[in-house]
């Protein structure tokens, strides 16, 4: 099995455009014992995936599928990029055996496996250091997905602005168009000020509904209305709504008894 | 070296500062090494002599000394606590005169921002509640050592705050670090905190809601490999005005008053936090005298002409990364606007501070502000956590620096 370091070049390559990009948190866990998840499909329709290399791709799919997909894209030339911003579990666990740790809110696990197991066939692809980029996120980030009550860790995340490249930065390297890929219509609370901010500075945004054999239809990205806004920053800040995180996390007291 | 008591030196080659990028980021925690289009970590280091770094250890115990009493003043002098801008919930426990319950920290870390100027060492500000910056002022110099012959670091503060916390609890204590939930680089520092413990046999746990104890006579216990113990520290990197704003059944006010369990930092270093913390000065009994001859001025917004001025930074009473810190020649009309707008609605939530010039430094990138921040642990310094921006205000995109001491 590759090193760490063997796997963070793959994903990572020195001197590839987007490698500063790549997010280390997983991929310092890929000396843990983890298990590493079977292959699983996922749908994927080719037809519509654009040739040229003045796109990127936002791919915001559950647990490994958004590793899946950027393999996939990965075929089409495009350089899949990992930004998952979430531990795993925690470093002092690393050497547990997977049942054995504490039950986490996001399953990271399977997308750490994920990551492994890919790293082979991405390697064997010997995409070009300037491919265009397709930034792979957990959909379920932001999702608890048990009550957190003591004992469970809580690994769930937001992304920010300052996780992705400026608009300055694609349109300077000929990206002038982006295209999210997720299976619902309206955009997670932590994406939308990038999308908007990619937009305000000229680029062109798309969405792709998965498993929709539609091509990508164009949107304009609606800034949130004051309100929503403030109700954002409160929550990522506190958190109010159960198990969700930037609308998220009131915690559920132990039981006393 | 030139007069200036600092400079960068020789930037270290892409290929060599590549593997310690990686090393950072694949086996120190530092995970937010890119911000927006900003690699953050410098591949020039500031290289300072022995005496320079002798003069900041001084003035930083000093600093230290002072503020330990002027923090321990504070509890009795209720009055004085309104000025501080506290969020209600803290400011309403403070004045309830439970005092006595606020258990002293076994373990402190305080972190100085000092700047160079033209008149010498000032400081901006101290990070009193949650100090970040271990793992950059860590291992990010000791990596960058290397490639300086006859340099060395001014410490390792991550070390040292492990030392202080295994002395306080002993070898078999366990340890749960809480920090927000969602918010990554807090996280990080909690993850790279508790390997650091790790190494030492110390058993963590990592903890992002202050609901996942329980306090049992005081004494906090949590789910631990799926049964409940007792904890033996709790290390909070939860900030103290987050804290606050939790309901209640979040079980967040043991984290301030009443634990037996040691708390570090403890919940009194919110008081000092407090950017408005120098307007209290002047009533103290406390002797703040190098605090006042090294900080500039700072005011109520009410009792200055900052709106019309370029001589006074406006900063919010509670702001960690430098996000709520604004200089008007530095942002656009509308954005002054809207920060004058906020400021006038709450001015107790605002101070200002009179603006100082710092000397910028030439890098390969251009001229930089650098920010030295230098780490006490228990009253004594032990190492410097070095930022540099391209503009005057240090805040999250600045770049991570290795602070070195030059000629051995």
């Amino acid at each position: 099995m590759a090193s760490k370091d063997e796997i963070h070049k793959i994903w990572a390559p020195p001197g590839g455009m987007w490698s500063p990009w790549v997010k280390p948190v997983l991929f310092s866990f890929t000396d843990a014992i983890c298990t590493v998840p079977p292959t699983r499909s996922v749908v994927f329709q080719k037809e519509w995936v654009p040739k040229t290399s003045s796109t990127a791709f936002v791919v915001d799919l559950p647990e490994e599928a958004g590793i899946l997909w950027g393999m996939r894209m990965a075929e089409f030339g495009y350089r899949p990029v990992p930004l998952y911003n979430a531990l795993p579990f925690a470093i002092s666990d690393k050497l547990e055996t997977p049942t054995s740790r504490p039950i986490s809110t996001v399953h990271v696990e399977p997308i750490l496996g994920a990551v492994v197991r890919e790293s082979s066939t991405l390697h064997k692809l010997k995409l070009p250091l300037n491919s265009p980029p397709a930034f792979l996120l957990d959909s379920d980030r932001r999702i608890a997905k048990t009550d957190i009550v003591p004992g469970v860790f809580d690994n769930r995340s937001v992304c920010f602005t300052t996780d992705f490249p400026s608009a300055a930065f694609l349109i300077e390297h000929g990206v002038n168009s982006v295209v999210v890929v997720q299976e619902t219509a309206t955009f997670a609370p932590d994406l939308l000020p990038v999308l908007i901010a990619w937009q305000q500075g000229g680029i062109k945004v798309f969405r792709k509904l998965y498993q929709d054999t539609e091509p990508p239809a164009a949107v304009v990205v609606q800034k949130p209305s004051f309100l929503s806004r403030i109700w954002f920053r409160l929550s990522v800040a506190l958190g109010f709504h159960r198990g969700e995180l930037g609308a998220f996390g009131e915690i559920v007291p132990a039981s006393s008894g | 070296m030139s007069i200036l008591p600092l400079a960068f030196g020789h930037a270290i080659s892409p290929n060599e500062f590549q593997c310690i990028q990686q090393r950072m980021s694949l086996d120190c925690c530092k995970w937010d090494s890119q911000v927006g289009d900003t690699s953050t970590l410098f591949p020039q280091p500031l290289l300072i002599s022995g005496e320079t770094w002798n003069q900041l250890k001084e003035m930083a115990e000093g600093l230290a000394a002072e503020l330990n009493e002027a923090e321990n003043e504070l509890l009795h002098r209720s009055e004085l606590l309104s000025l501080l801008g506290l969020p209600r919930p803290l400011h309403i426990e403070f004045t309830r005169g439970n005092h006595a319950a606020l258990r002293p920290g076994a373990v402190r870390v305080l972190r100085f921002d000092f700047h160079y100027t033209n008149d010498g060492w000032r400081i901006s500000e101290v990070n009193s509640d949650v100090p970040g910056g271990y793992t950059e002022a860590s291992r990010f110099p000791e990596m960058v050592r290397q490639f300086f012959q006859n340099a060395r670091t001014t410490g390792d503060p991550a070390n040292e705050w492990a030392r202080e916390l295994l002395a306080a609890i002993g070898e078999r204590g366990r340890v749960a670090l809480l920090s927000a939930p969602g918010f990554f680089e807090d996280q990080q520092v909690t993850a790279f905190l508790a390997a650091e413990l790790q190494a030492r046999n110390i058993d963590s746990r990592l903890l992002h809601d202050p609901s996942q104890l329980n306090w049992k006579d005081q004494v906090a216990f949590t789910r631990w490999n799926g049964n409940e113990v007792k904890v033996d520290a709790i290390v909070r990197f939860y900030q103290g005005e987050w804290l606050a704003r939790l309901p209640d059944r979040n079980k967040w006010k043991p984290l301030f008053f009443g634990s037996r369990t040691l708390v570090a930092n403890p919940g009194i270093a919110v008081l000092s936090e407090s950017k408005r913390f120098p307007l209290t000065w002047p009533t103290l009994s406390t002797s703040m005298s190098t605090w006042t001859s090294m900080m500039p001025e700072c005011r109520d917004p009410l009792e200055s002409h900052w709106k019309s001025s370029d001589d006074w930074i406006v900063k919010a009473a509670f702001s960690n990364t430098g996000d709520e810190i604004h200089v008007r020649e530095l942002i656009d009309a509308k954005t002054w606007g809207s920060v004058c707008k906020s400021v006038e609605s709450h001015p107790e939530r605002w101070v200002v501070q009179r603006r100082f010039e710092t000397v910028p430094i030439t890098s390969d990138l251009g001229s930089l502000y650098p920010c030295i921040g230098v780490y006490t642990i228990n009253g004594r310094a032990c190492g410097i956590y070095g930022r540099a921006s391209r503009q005057p205000i240090v805040n999250y995109s600045a770049y991570d620096v290795a602070v070195l001491i030059a000629g051995g």
